[in-house]
């Protein structure tokens, strides 16, 4: 794509007066991507860009950060700094972006992959942003009122924010504690796990080779859960998981729970099992025996 | 009990002293702040000189490319999203933050106010419509709106220092931030805001200076040492400044419940249009006599009662002339004020000019003196039974009146007093 714009003195002047606090090695990058089509820098550039405008508490060289790292929250970048990296990556690179794209890039690996498509005139492959609703929610998960703790969530590819406002008309704010309303931590953790279950119903299938009938979802376990600050009535929580690893019937998340933008908690694994559990009850669900495999396609085939 | 408005803080970034002692030093001085501006074109016919704002440098629309004082206390996250003459402006919100001692609280509250007046950004807005149309509209940088428009000065300070009271702009042109304290004064007197920062502020460049040109309203004589001269018999219009100043207007009972130290008294002020013309001041100052008439009455002041007028004599013909006509219609015969345009040193501050001299009058009050009105080599005939001030005069102001005169016969007058303790 750029190899066909010819690169004149004229744009090298603009560029390098446009890039002038930005690092040599940068500069170069882009020089070498607009005059000599090297797609093997343009990562340099784009690491370039972002690090000049990185806030002092967050400065530093961006190449083996990993891709997991968000611009905003991690990076400390504000929506408005958000918008002039991309314009001097529309400038570096030139190629515009698209605001619908500009809305999705929320990490640093969306940065890469996303430059990266575009340089390679690859249609683009940034996750799209889903909502839900309460009501929604109420009609996908099995769990119901008054035991459903998700006001409402967005689901982009393999992430689920969720949020729940605990109003303080709860029925277990009568006995935690006494006089002494707090979120019991035991429900914020079913909070998560509802979560991770609105993200199997609706992401599942589209993550694994084969489609799975999801008939269950059960609570599997946690792994190094630890909360910072304690919740209570009129706190709105907001939930973030991540999905780390799928293998039906299990699924893992690494998550976090804040409140007003103050982490409360934390952790490192949320796995939950999913699929129709109860017919592979019988046997080890990662070795089906042949009797139990009643789906028609197995048997046609010669045993292994 | 009405209350009572007073001063308790000043800021100054301007041509004659970026702090209140070179400020006073340059009006007790009579030190000129007009120099060769490298901004503007020096060739004969047209006006090369500016009052220059020291330590400040803006060269192009980049905001990181900018210096100024460490003592502006501005992040990139807030510059970014100024013009140059928000940033002068930050400097004397600094000051003036520092004089008034308030706390960071105090600033950032309810009941504390900003008027505000500038003539938004010319260079922001050139600049990047520049970019808009040559590179098109998506290469806009997405800040040029809040850099450039009438009202970053207010948008801009009100985000940085958390204003939570009335945050607001005035456009009357020169006549802008003497709006702006007035309207300041009336906020107070209405106990709708205990607080208030007055602030006027104006770019330095081509683009804030050389429009002027076009009206033939520049002095072309390139002579730092002799123009702008108000009164003067060669007077051949004025000389601009940018730069800044903010006062702190304060609720007496508020001021002097937190121990703050007073510097003088707002007694009141009036306001007048002309009727007549967008740009020309009516001849007689029809318009500038019942300003000063209607300030003296709020004031319940007389006439006499005046000792200085600082006045808004920028140093055109027809501007100086309907002034002082106006001056005498209010003013009976020997009890006309001592007058004196600070514009000889400063230059014409436009929309900051209000504030400015206003400031200047604080001064004068506090420290006993009035400013001579500067360059004035051979004083019009036409103003010879005024009692302008070629040189230094020993009176101790008491009351100091400040004009202001803007396009479309838009005057201002403000009334200040001594704070005696």
């Amino acid at each position: 794509m750029n190899t066909t714009k010819p690169f004149t003195s004229e744009h090298e002047e603009k560029i390098r007066e446009s890039f002038k606090r930005h690092s040599a090695e940068t500069l170069e990058a882009i020089f070498k991507f607009r005059k000599e089509g090297d797609l093997t820098v343009v990562l340099t550039a784009v690491h370039g860009i972002i690090e000049r405008f990185l806030p002092a508490d967050h400065a530093g060289p961006l190449a083996n950060r990993p891709d997991s790292l968000r611009l905003i929250e991690d990076l400390g970048l504000d929506s408005l700094t958000m918008l002039e990296i991309i314009m001097s990556i529309e400038e570096a690179l030139d190629f515009r972006i698209d605001d619908n794209d500009a809305r999705r890039i929320m990490t640093l690996g969306d940065v890469r992959r996303y430059v990266d498509d575009r340089v390679n005139n690859r249609p683009v492959s940034l996750a799209e942003i889903k909502t839900y609703t309460r009501d929604q929610i109420h009609l996908l998960l099995p769990q119901q009122n008054p035991f459903l703790f998700l006001d409402g969530a967005e689901i982009q590819g393999q992430i689920i924010r969720a949020r729940y406002l605990f109003k303080g008309d709860e029925f277990f704010f009568a006995g935690h504690f006494k006089d002494n309303p707090v979120v019991p931590a035991s429900i914020v953790c079913e909070a998560l796990g509802q979560a991770g279950c609105l993200w199997l119903v609706e992401m599942a299938s589209s993550h694994l080779d084969h489609p799975v009938e999801i008939k269950d979802l059960l609570f599997v376990g946690m792994e190094e859960l630890r909360f910072h600050q304690r919740a209570f009535p009129g706190d709105q929580i907001s939930m973030e998981l991540r999905l780390t690893r799928l293998r039906h019937p299990l699924a893992v998340f690494e998550g976090s729970v804040n409140v007003a933008g103050k982490l409360i908690a934390k952790l490192s694994a949320l796995t939950l099992a999913f699929g129709d559990l109860s017919a592979e009850s019988s046997t080890a669900p990662e070795t089906p025996t042949p009797s139990s495999a009643s789906e028609p396609a197995a048997p046609t085939h010669a045993p292994a | 009990m009405k209350p009572r408005v007073v001063i308790t803080g000043l800021g100054f970034a301007t041509s004659i002293g970026n702090d209140r002692a070179t400020v006073l030093r340059s009006l007790q001085e009579s030190r000129s702040g007009i120099d060769f501006c490298p901004d503007l074109p020096q060739e004969s016919g047209t006006c090369g000189l500016a009052g220059m704002v020291a330590d400040f440098s803006f060269p192009g629309i980049r905001c990181d490319d900018w210096s100024f004082p460490a003592s502006c206390q501005i992040d990139r996250n807030h510059l970014r999203s100024m013009s140059p003459h928000v940033v002068y402006a930050c400097h004397a919100m600094q000051e003036a933050i520092a004089q008034a001692r308030l706390p960071a609280e105090m600033v950032s509250h309810p009941r504390t106010g900003a008027m505000c007046a500038s003539g938004g950004s010319m260079s922001t807005i050139y600049e990047n419509f520049q970019v808009m149309q040559t590179q098109g509209v998506h290469r806009c940088y997405p800040l040029a709106l809040p850099a450039g428009i009438p009202g970053t000065l207010n948008s801009n300070l009100g985000a940085k220092y958390k204003l939570k009271g009335a945050v607001l702009g005035f456009a009357s042109a020169c006549a802008s931030s003497a709006h702006a304290l007035g309207y300041a004064y009336d906020q107070i007197m209405l106990e709708r805001q205990d607080l208030v920062f007055v602030v006027g502020a104006e770019d330095c460049n081509r683009f804030s200076i050389l429009p002027f040109a076009g009206v033939r309203a520049l002095s072309t004589r390139n002579q730092p040492s002799l123009t702008p001269s108000p009164f003067d018999e060669a007077r051949d219009g004025f000389v601009a400044t940018g730069g800044a100043t903010t006062l702190v207007l304060e609720a007496l009972e508020h001021a002097q419940k937190r121990d703050a130290t007073i510097l003088a008294e707002v007694l009141g002020w009036g306001e007048a249009a002309d009727g007549h013309n967008v740009m020309t001041p009516e001849p007689r100052g029809e318009g500038l006599s019942r300003a000063m008439h209607n300030a003296l009455t709020q004031a319940s002041l007389q006439p006499g009662q005046v000792d200085y007028l600082n006045a808004h004599a920028t140093g055109t013909g027809v501007g100086d002339m309907a002034e002082m006509l106006a001056v005498r219609n209010v003013f009976p015969v020997g009890q006309i004020p001592h007058i004196s345009s600070t514009k000889a040193l400063t230059g014409h501050g436009l929309c900051l000019a209000g504030a400015m001299e206003a400031a200047f009058c604080v001064l004068s009050l506090q420290e006993g003196f009035m400013p001579v009105s500067a360059k004035i080599q051979k004083l019009d005939p036409a103003f010879a039974d005024l009692p302008i001030l070629t040189s230094p005069h020993s009176d101790r102001p008491q009351i100091a009146m400040s004009n202001s005169s803007g396009f479309g016969g838009s005057n201002v007058s403000l009334l200040f007093q001594r704070w005696q303790n």
